[in-house]
């Protein structure tokens, strides 16, 4: 592909980049799981593994064999979990103030990413509403730079949501029509439950979605190959998610993958934002996150609910009052 | 005119008077007041289509200078067609309705009002969290009015929040004229203003300035930076880096201001310590002057 830009423009080293035709809207990328990659081979190797030795242990061995493998195959998720929660990163150096503007930088530091290798965000889209508030969330944070890649997972059966994130990318290329705008693609993997799904064929799809998550997580972008790019866009760096169901299961599958050491530790880091409409009590998913602690960061909305949960307050911007007083 | 785009109104003190609730509190040079209500996109809520085309709340609309009425009705409209087709006295409010509507820009920036051209009206809206984000971000005056037949009532929490945190006023169903009317008053009262220059008793009230939408992408002063620290967790040295390079010029801040606060008291005592020799020395010229006398 010919880049429309100068040369001098093109970054240095050895990221080279491929850019994008930004000029239809429609023009993004959408990926559909095809087949198996090696990560779901090896998850679903563990889990037909897993209970065939145990059987085995119970028919050729006794209980007290069975058990024990038990008990070791327990502590070892169990102990990993509670490692990668202690490596959790701390309090972050700049909450941002409530009127929704950071202090100046003189009191505060700003995160300098545009010297990085790679930035890879994949952001879970859900059904309308939540879709909407995490647009809204990504526009308020957004940063051009040339080494940063976004991925938008989409459930089937969800139509609105490609259209917000394709009107999103319209923005972005408009506003950066270089390499700034960085690449994007849009992934496709199956929802948990249909709208009227019984209840036992659920776990079922459960697990098709999982699985089509796994493929969401460790598949590469293709125009961020490891031929060109070495590895660096093999796994995205922050998973944000803001309450749909398959965004608990894309959260949890991550969190499995670095339990069993598939995923290295610094990768997927999963950020949980509340929806604003909770500002004091937590939805279910919210509860679900909290409960089972695989969120890398909590975070919710409300100065209020922050209080009471312990979650991190990150407060919305952009909200201007017409009624003072 | 100020940052909220609404004009200053008198600080604390002299009061300006509210309108009576049956007469028009000015004579409309421009296009009424235009009110939207919309209940959403998923759930009905006949109880606030009820109560909009109440006698009370249409008489309440027209002693404030309404002239429309939009109304987006979502699974009810048949039966809201039925309704207003029933009315016999609508006091100058047209009423218009549609099931749903693709662009709610239009519609809120209506009731947003525009200076020169159409007074601030009001949003009457259920208490879903997109429609009240969206109405924010236009800087609409807002009434929320949750729906309490949806599960455990659950939209009152959103409504409470939104009434504390004065960005809109929480709507209670059977006191809905009540809300628009204490909506008025608020815009009325309009923001607090450090200058009382500005602020003219008797200044007719206009409707904001023209609505322009947030510069995309976000100045880097207003950017939220929370995806970029969690990214940079990823890369702990860089982190650990740019941690070290920030603490380091917080120091030098922290050393600058502390020296120049020791230059400044040391330049105060100096000045304390010689005022004494100077003083002593005026009262000596004044006893010279004395005794030339």
């Amino acid at each position: 592909m010919a880049a429309p830009e100068p040369e001098p423009q093109m970054p240095k080293g050895d990221v080279q980049l491929q850019t994008r035709n930004n000029t239809q809207p429609g023009a993004i990328e959408v990926v559909e799981v095809r087949g198996d990659d090696h990560h779901t081979l090896a998850l679903l190797l563990w889990l037909l593994l897993t209970p065939s030795v145990l059987m085995g242990t119970l028919l050729v061995l006794s209980w007290s064999w069975f058990t024990a493998l038990v008990a070791v195959l327990l502590g070892f998720v169990f102990f990993r979990h509670l490692t990668l929660r202690w490596e959790r990163p701390g309090p972050l150096p700049a909450p941002p103030s409530p009127d929704g503007t950071r202090p100046r930088s003189n009191s505060s530091p700003v995160p300098d990413t545009s010297t990085l290798p790679a930035v890879y965000f994949l952001y879970v889209l859900g059904s309308g509403g939540h879709s909407a508030e995490l647009i809204d969330t990504i526009t308020s944070q957004f940063k051009g730079q040339p080494n940063q890649h976004r991925r938008y997972v989409i459930t089937s059966g969800d139509s609105s949501s490609k259209g917000m994130a394709e009107k999103l990318e319209a923005r972005i290329s408009r506003a950066y029509p270089d390499a700034k705008a960085g690449t994007v693609d849009i992934f496709k993997i199956r929802r948990a439950r249909d709208v009227h799904q019984s209840l036992l064929t659920a776990p079922w799809t459960c697990l098709v979605s999982a699985g089509h998550a796994i493929s969401a997580l460790t598949r590469e972008p293709t125009s961020r190959s490891a031929k060109r790019f070495g590895y660096q866009f093999r796994y995205p760096h922050v998973i944000v998610t803001n309450g749909p169901a398959s965004g608990f299961i894309v959260s949890l599958v991550a969190h499995v993958l670095k339990v069993f050491y598939l995923v290295p530790k610094n990768r997927l880091k999963v950020v949980y934002i509340e929806s604003w409409a909770r500002s004091r009590t937590l939805s279910l998913t919210g509860k679900l996150f909290l409960w089972t602690g695989i969120a890398d960061k909590f975070c919710v909305q409300h100065e209020r609910l922050a209080r009471l949960t312990g979650g991190e307050y990150l407060p919305r911007v952009g909200i201007k009052p017409a009624l003072p007083g | 005119m100020n940052a909220t785009g609404f004009p200053a109104a008198p600080s604390t003190g002299t009061k300006r008077p509210f309108p009576a609730d049956d007469e028009p509190d000015h004579q409309p040079t421009q296009l009424g007041r235009h009110c939207f209500v919309t209940i959403g996109a998923t759930a009905g809520f006949r109880q606030l289509l009820e109560e909009i085309i109440d006698d009370a709340f249409l008489r309440c609309l027209a002693s404030f200078g309404y002239d429309t009425l939009d109304v987006q009705c979502g699974p009810d409209h048949g039966w809201f067609e039925s309704q207003a087709a029933q009315l016999t006295e609508t006091y100058g409010v047209r009423i218009q309705h549609f099931a749903y509507t693709d662009d709610m820009q239009t519609h809120m920036l209506e009731s947003r009002g525009k200076a020169g051209y159409r007074l601030p009206g009001c949003i009457v809206s259920h208490a879903g969290s997109g429609t009240i984000l969206e109405a924010l971000r236009y800087q609409a005056p807002l009434v929320v009015v949750p729906n309490p037949t949806l599960m455990d009532n659950h939209q009152a929490e959103l409504a409470q929040e939104c009434e504390n945190q004065k960005w809109a006023i929480y709507g209670r169903l059977g006191q809905l004229a009540d809300s628009v009317r204490r909506s008025h008053r608020r815009l009325l009262l309009g923001p607090l203003s450090s200058d009382p220059e500005s602020l003219a008793p008797s200044a007719p009230e206009e409707g904001p300035p023209p609505y322009s939408a947030p510069p995309f992408p976000v100045p880097e002063s207003e950017r939220v930076t929370f995806f970029d620290w969690m990214v940079l967790t990823c890369y702990p040295d860089e982190q650990a880096k740019q941690r070290y390079v920030y603490e380091l010029k917080k120091l030098e801040i922290t050393h600058y201001v502390k020296t120049r606060q020791e230059e400044e008291a040391a330049l105060k005592q100096q000045a304390q310590a010689e005022r004494p020799v100077e003083m002593l020395v005026q009262d000596r010229r004044a006893r010279l002057e004395l005794q030339i006398d």
